[in-house]
Parts: C-alpha cells; sequence; structure tokens
C-alpha cells in the first residue's frame, strides 16, 4: 500500500515459544510438549525486544506459539506490552486459562484473546487430542463470565468445514466473533497438507458461506489491514508479509509471515542485529515472494514451489 | 465552554516517510483493526492533539473543514 517500505510493521505475529501441552495434527509451527527451541527468549530478552516495538511504534502485536501461556513468564511480558498500550492479541489453545490466569488477563488493556477450535467434539478432538472441545467450552464460558473479549479461531480443514455453520452459532452463544484461518503447508502441515486440505468444492462453499457472514473474521493480519475496509473478496489477492506485518520466531529470527519460516527468507534477529535492522532488511526478501499471486506460503509450499496459490485459483476464476 | 478536540486511545497513528498511518482498534476484536495511510497534515493534527485541546484551536490552527472531516472518520473525537 505505501510506495516506500514501511518504517516499522503495522502488527507483528510473535511466537514466543514452540513448547505446547498439546501436539496438533497440523500445527502450523510444529510445536508440542517439550518442543522448546534452545535459545528461546530469555525474560529479559523479550522485555527488550518489547522496548523496541515500543520505539518503533508498532501498533499491534500478535501473540502465537506453541501455547504461549506454558512460559512460565507469558503474563510478565503481557503486562509489559500492554503497559505500552500496544494492541496485543493472545492466540491460545485454550486448556491453559485458569482462574488465576484470569484474574491477571482481565486486567489488562488492550488485550486480546483468540482460543483455537477445530471443529465440534468428534473433529475437533481427532486433531487436537482428546477432551480438549470440551476444555475449551469451559474456558468459553469463564471468558465469558469476566466479559474478556473473545475470538473462536478455526482453522478450516476438510474434516471440519463442514462444521462451520455450528462453531458460528457455538461462539456466538459464548458472546465471541469467529475467525477462519486457512489451512497451510508449513510446520506439520507440510506433512498433513494432503489430508487436511480443503477440496475445490469445499473452497468454494466457503467462500459463498462467508459471503453470507460478513461478521466472520478470515484471520492473518495482512488479510485485514491491507483491506482498507473494502470487499473480503479481494483480500485474497492481498499479502501483506515482510511489508505491513512479519513473524519473529522463540529465538528471536524475523521471516515476512509465520508461514513462511523458510531459512532463505529469514531476515535477521532481533537480539543479535536489532528488530529495526531485520525488518530493514526484509524489505530485500519481499522480491522472493511477490511473485506468487493470493498466499505466497502456500504457493511455495506446494508441489509448485514456483507457482501460485493454487487454492486461489479454485476461488477466483473456478478452474 | 468550548469543546476538546482529541484523539480516542484505539486510534493510533505513526508518521512514515510518505505521509503516515493511521490504525483503528475501534472494534477492538481480535487482529481485527483498521488501516488508513494519511498526509501529512493528519498526522500534524493528531501529533497537534496530543493532549486534548479546545476545538477553536485546533481549528485555527489547520480549519474547521478538516477537523470535522477527521471527527467523521472517528480519528478525531470531541469531549467537553
Amino acid at each position: 500500500m505505501a510506495s516506500e517500505p514501511l518504517s516499522a510493521p503495522v502488527t507483528i505475529t510473535w511466537e514466543v515459544t514452540l513448547g505446547c501441552n498439546l501436539h496438533c495434527d497440523h500445527c502450523l509451527s510444529g510445536s508440542g510438549p517439550g518442543h522448546q527451541m534452545p535459545g528461546e527468549l530469555s525474560t529479559e530478552e523479550a522485555k527488550s525486544f518489547i522496548d523496541e516495538l515500543d520505539e518503533m511504534d508498532v501498533f499491534q502485536v500478535n501473540i502465537g506459539g506453541g501455547e504461549p501461556f506454558v512460559r512460565p513468564d507469558m503474563l510478565e511480558l503481557l503486562a509489559e506490552l500492554t503497559s505500552r498500550d500496544i494492541s496485543t492479541c493472545v492466540s491460545t489453545n485454550g486448556t491453559q486459562l485458569d482462574e488465576a490466569t484470569l484474574d491477571r488477563v482481565e486486567a489488562m488493556d488492550p488485550l486480546f484473546l483468540q482460543v483455537s477450535m477445530d471443529g465440534l467434539r468428534a473433529e475437533n478432538d481427532a486433531i487436537r487430542g482428546e477432551g480438549v472441545y470440551d476444555q475449551v467450552l469451559d474456558s468459553l464460558e469463564r471468558l465469558e463470565d469476566r466479559d474478556i473479549g473473545t475470538t473462536v479461531n478455526t482453522v478450516v480443514t476438510r474434516q471440519n468445514v463442514a462444521d462451520l455453520p455450528d462453531i458460528y452459532d457455538l461462539a456466538e452463544a459464548h458472546g465471541a466473533g469467529l475467525r477462519l484461518n486457512r489451512f497451510r503447508p508449513s510446520g506439520r502441515g507440510e506433512d498433513t497438507w494432503d489430508e487436511f486440505r480443503l477440496t475445490e468444492d469445499q473452497i468454494r462453499f466457503l467462500h459463498g458461506w462467508l459471503e453470507d457472514h460478513p461478521d466472520v473474521r478470515t484471520g492473518d493480519s495482512f488479510f485485514y489491514l491491507n483491506a482498507l475496509g473494502e470487499v473480503r473478496n479481494d483480500t485474497l489477492k492481498q499479502c501483506g508479509a515482510g511489508s505491513l506485518t512479519c513473524l519473529v520466531d522463540p529465538v528471536g529470527d524475523v521471516f515476512p509471515c509465520a508461514f513462511t519460516q523458510w531459512d532463505h527468507l529469514a531476515s535477521g534477529n532481533v537480539v543479535e542485529d536489532g528488530f529495526q535492522a531485520a525488518w530493514d532488511e526484509i524489505a530485500n526478501l519481499r522480491s522472493q515472494i511477490d511473485d506468487h499471486e493470493g498466499c505466497p506460503a502456500v504457493a511455495m509450499g506446494s508441489s509448485d514451489p514456483d507457482g501460485e496459490d493454487p487454492q486461489l485459483r479454485a476461488i477466483l476464476s473456478g478452474d | 465552554m468550548s469543546s476538546t478536540v482529541y484523539r480516542p486511545s484505539h486510534v493510533k497513528y505513526r508518521r512514515e516517510a510518505d505521509g503516515g498511518l493511521v490504525y483503528d482498534h475501534e472494534n477492538y476484536g481480535y487482529e481485527d483493526a483498521s488501516l488508513y495511510r494519511v498526509s501529512d497534515t493528519v498526522v500534524e493534527v493528531l501529533e497537534f492533539v496530543e493532549e486534548p485541546r479546545p476545538s477553536p484551536d485546533v481549528e485555527a490552527e489547520f480549519s474547521p473543514a478538516v477537523v470535522d472531516s477527521l471527527v467523521e472518520r472517528g480519528v478525531l473525537a470531541r469531549g467537553e
């Protein structure tokens, strides 16, 4: 959108750990129990990074992982972000939200939670683990009781796309919005791409269903922030990776987005190089992904890494 | 008593080499915000009202039309 590269990202995704109490089959970052990376940012390094985010006037930080709340210092870092008035969004699997955690979260502003739900009970638990659906429902009820702004996030797969109308109703019944994310071939998604990706008929169903449900968000910060309020049908053509947003991994390496964490697209490290230097460098990488129409991550992770996003063609041209 | 003009807390802004950016998190949804590319003038107005200012002061510095337009867009708000 800007003629000159931005001085800083509008929003970043920060994967604070690859540790997670769950081991989901489609996890974009390949997280799981004991999967913490050697050298994940210490509390002091993380706070120093937050200080630089504040100096650079980054508007919004989206915290992901792994499961953020397995980090013992997560609440401390969230307090650091929100005390600087940085809009802070936390993506959680919803199983770590005990009352003490919610007491702290409730007092923070501006802070927003996103809880993952990848289907109704059968489909969700098949992909996320036995009993997780009921834990998430319990969390949604307690979040609603506290009036903590919450969004249900669903990664749309071949197995759960038919559940969307029911998930929509369930989220609404708990005062939560629904946000959909595309399933992408990254992390364990590379191994399960052919198992979980949507069929062309399902893509067309999803596209029509979204048109009928304009209040459903379509996830991925660059879809929003590039859209400038324009119709969502165009947003799959847009990508802000490396131009409006970027990804910082648990050890502080910087990539264009969460789904392009390949070594040749790393632009620096927030500890070794500083985030400003890594961001300035990322403009040079942008040319490597600009040629991919649609979502570059899907294009580059598909069978034809030099081609376009194959799902985009199904949506836009009906091929 | 004249009204004041101020920047709502859900509106953030930043100067860029070419104009500036306004980020509006009015609806407060997860990752659900709007972003606008704005002119230098808009950034100057926002910097001018870093603390709430009386409307006549802001309108005299810029123009009533500019202030009205930014209030209408939600970038600024009026208060007592």
